[in-house]
């Protein structure tokens, strides 16, 4: 652990603190209607154009029904029009490599992949898509999946800022102000910094050359800046190489790693100012942001921990103790921004990876598992982390209600037996699928012949990739050979269900919030804000999360990690 | 013929997230309905 490291993680922490503020007060002006927000006089005619274009009346706001049912309509259409894409990308422009259509199994895996802003890939992009297809037919998804996310938690802030209201806002309002004041013009000022970087972006046909070894190799080329801003800024994570951020075009120096690593995080810091404002208490906001800090140091201590102490197989034979466990991540970056970086993308539901998670030690692979069933709400995909959030903040209080035997109530608002049931299903409809598909997993033969590790690993495998999936993060771990009908198939459904059926009890849980009047704070009222009230929301993640999982990362990681140092067997 | 399979799979899955909006509507307001 040396003095640098510390020093960039100081770092980053700093200049996340420093940007929460500005990047709140601008979400909130967006997804406020009445003001104006930063480029407003540039962009307002197109924004009247889509508004005029898609016949939305913007005056007109919605109940959480209504804003529910466009979600879905919309992502439904947009869904079906990537599978379209993919299944035709011989027939459309921009293919000079002239790939083939994609198979069924794998356009309906991908085409739910970037409608729910996972970006889970069992193919190479390099090697299987078309410039077409990953420009219209993935990165319009980067862009607009994460606006949906930011959308719907504005409609559960907004549920806890209005007294006895009856709608949450008008979904087709927050989707177009969200893409054109926060994701567009922001990506298009990112990907000029990454092609300053080094970072290309062209549609040159694939460059034949010449190995040191005197073999002929081909070297993939695209637009692939433009790719990497919103696939990091929006919590994407769908690489534009099969080699995600490790790759040199993709992540050329330490620079762009350190802002990709920022962008990750950017928004969803954002918006816990954006939950202060809107709520009138940026304590409150403050104090979640702590909470997600504190987890996140956790995570990424344990996990730069775990790999600076590799098992004694390594140094066996003849690896120094000081380097730790190299293996699958770049020399480029070396253990701590491997392992940063994989705390990071795991905290929120990016995915993006510049290092193997599959060859961590089993406690650091442990540690971006644990952080995806926790429920990536350690800043999260932008807007999924916060309404996540907000659910465990409604779980706190009431288990809080329940210690000291008072009505509980969160904002003023009272929290009763459908905002619980909400809550619970919530953080059920995750927990069901992960366990579930996995069970399904490790059952079945025809799953099985895809995976590549046995034992505990293989199990940890499986626990991975359908945790990846629910939790709408796309990472994996590298042993499972994903590209058969069967998970594709699974995996499809998994990340549907991680995104949609954790949405909508969300969004129930707004509509009702928001019917509900505000009571004054009192000296009843529970604190929402202070050391005690972060500890507490802390302590309903950790303990939710930890007892549902507990068991199945026992017979995974943990018990890989006993193995491996007591008998030196690996798996 | 697996692009129809996958097709209505994705259909079903949005018909039924939509019938769980209306599953979802029941029961919502009633305690503080209620309680006023």
């Amino acid at each position: 652990m040396h003095a640098i490291d510390w020093f960039q993680l100081a770092l980053f922490l700093g200049v996340l603190f420093l940007i929460t503020k500005p990047l709140g007060i601008h979400l909130y002006k967006v997804l406020t209607p009445e003001e104006r927000p930063f480029l407003h006089k540039a962009f307002r005619p197109v924004e009247t154009l889509f508004y005029r274009v898609l016949g939305v009346q913007t005056g007109q706001e919605q109940t959480w029904l209504g804003y529910a049912a466009a979600m879905l309509l919309f992502s439904l259409v947009s869904c079906l029009f990537t599978y379209a894409i993919l299944r035709l990308q011989y027939y459309l422009p921009l293919n000079p490599q002239k790939f083939p259509g994609l198979s069924p199994h794998l356009a309906f895996n991908t085409a739910i992949s970037f409608t729910t802003n996972t970006n889970w890939q069992s193919y190479g992009g390099e090697s299987t898509l078309s410039y077409f297809s990953q420009m219209v037919g993935l990165t319009l998804h980067n862009y607009l999946s994460a606006a949906v996310g930011i959308a719907v938690a504005a409609a559960l802030v907004r549920g806890l800022a209005r007294g006895t209201s009856k709608t949450l806002g008008n979904f087709w309002v927050d989707l177009v102000r969200v893409t054109l004041y926060v994701l567009l013009p922001m990506c298009v000022v990112y990907s000029l910094f990454l092609v300053s970087q080094g970072m290309i972006q062209n549609f040159l046909p694939y460059t034949t050359a010449a190995g040191p070894d005197g073999f002929a190799q081909t070297i993939a080329q695209g637009p692939v800046a433009s790719q990497v801003a919103i696939k990091m800024l929006g919590t994407n994570g769908g690489g534009f190489f099969n080699a995600n951020a490790a790759h040199p075009f993709e992540n050329p120096n330490a620079l762009s790693n350190f802002a990709q690593m920022l962008s990750i995080f950017a928004i969803g810091s954002a918006l816990t100012y954006y939950l202060g404002r809107m709520v009138k208490n940026q304590k409150h906001g403050w104090s979640v942001w702590a909470a997600m800090v504190i987890l996140f140091l956790v995570g990424a201590l344990v996990c730069w921990w775990a790999e600076l102490h590799p098992s004694h197989l390594l140094t066996d034979m003849g690896v120094n103790p000081a380097d730790g466990n190299m293996e699958g991540k770049e020399v480029r970056f070396g253990i701590f921004n491997s392992t940063l970086f994989a705390t990071i993308t795991t905290d929120a539901s990016c995915g993006a990876v510049n290092a193997m998670h599959d060859s961590f030690t089993p406690l650091g692979g442990l540690v971006p598992l644990f952080n995806i069933e926790l429920g990536e709400l350690i800043f999260g995909g932008v807007g999924a982390g916060l309404y996540a959030m907000i659910v465990f903040i409604v779980l706190s209080v009431f288990i809080a209600g329940l210690m000291v035997g008072r009505t509980p109530e969160y904002l003023g608002k009272k929290i009763e037996a459908y905002d619980v049931k909400m809550a619970v299903l919530y953080a059920l409809v995750g927990a069901f699928s992960i366990l579930s598909f996995s069970a399904a997993g490790a059952i079945s033969k025809t799953a099985l012949a895809g995976l590549n590790n046995a034992g505990p690993h293989g199990l940890s495998e499986i626990l991975y990739a359908f945790s990846s999936a629910t939790g709408n993060n796309g990472s994996a771990f590298a042993g499972l050979t994903a590209n058969a009908p069967w998970w594709d198939t699974t995996l499809g459904i998994a990340m549907f269900i991680g995104r949609f059926w954790m949405i909508i009890p969300a969004l129930a849980l707004a509509g009702n919030l928001v019917g509900k009047k505000i009571a004054p704070v009192s000296a009843g009222s529970f604190p929402v804000s202070g050391v005690t009230f972060t500890l507490l929301l802390i302590g309903t993640i950790v303990i939710v999360g930890g007892l549902t999982f507990f068991p199945v990362l026992a017979m995974g990681p943990i018990v890989e990690h006993f193995i491996m140092h007591a008998s030196g067997k690996l798996f | 013929m697996m692009d129809a399979v996958y097709v209505i799979t994705m259909l079903g899955l949005f018909l039924v997230s939509v019938a769980a909006l209306g599953l979802f509507t029941r029961g919502q307001g009633r305690h503080a309905g209620r309680e006023e």
